[in-house]
């Protein structure tokens, strides 16, 4: 399993740059969390609940503050690259607040300087941390 | 690093596969270029978790 999935953020956005349009909504026992929508090299992924994803932050071992999140933002500075060289954009929102963009139409202004890249914008940080504070 | 999202994304098979969640995938004229012909896809498709370790 690991083996598969060792270059799947890779083959992902290579998948992803193949759809036009249309949505997916991410539905867990029985409870809404999420919906993608795409449109012409633009995904919109909206957290819509995230009490069925709660547990995940330990899983997932993410940051809730700023210092180690923007470390793990550098970690994926590589794949950003890609997806913006794959001129896509991929942005997450909660609650229909925008919190990160990533790829072509990110537009990081200091940011660009601590991570250095242009393929990261964090849009609000404060809502990135209690985002990751709910998913306790 | 992309073998610390494979993990990752294992890890959380994993522990999905053994709270038996149930997974539904709805899709809404979700067109994919397939070939250079579009294809749109409508529907859901309801997710069973099996993780068989190596």
């Amino acid at each position: 399993m690991k083996k598969l999935l060792k270059k799947s953020p890779y083959f992902l956005i290579n998948f992803l740059s193949s759809l036009d349009s249309g949505s997916i909504k991410l539905n867990v026992d029985g409870e809404d969390v999420l919906k993608t929508t795409f449109d012409k090299g633009n995904m919109l992924v909206n957290l819509e609940n995230v009490k069925p994803l709660k547990g995940l932050k330990i899983l997932l071992k993410l940051p809730t503050e700023e210092k180690s999140l923007l470390s793990q933002f550098s970690k994926i500075k590589d794949l950003a690259e890609y997806i913006k060289k794959k001129n896509l954009t991929i942005s997450l929102s909660w609650k229909n607040k925008d919190l990160v963009v990533i790829g072509n139409k990110a537009k990081p202004k200091m940011l660009k300087l601590v991570l250095r890249t242009d393929a990261i914008e964090i849009k609000s940080m404060k809502d990135l941390i209690l985002l990751l504070n709910e998913l306790r | 690093m992309s073998e610390k999202i494979a993990e990752t994304i294992s890890e959380i098979i994993e522990k999905l596969a053994g709270k038996g969640s149930d997974l539904v995938l709805t899709f809404e004229d979700l067109t994919i270029d397939f070939a250079g012909k579009p294809v749109k896809i409508t529907g859901s498709i309801k997710v069973d978790v099996h993780y068989v370790k190596e």
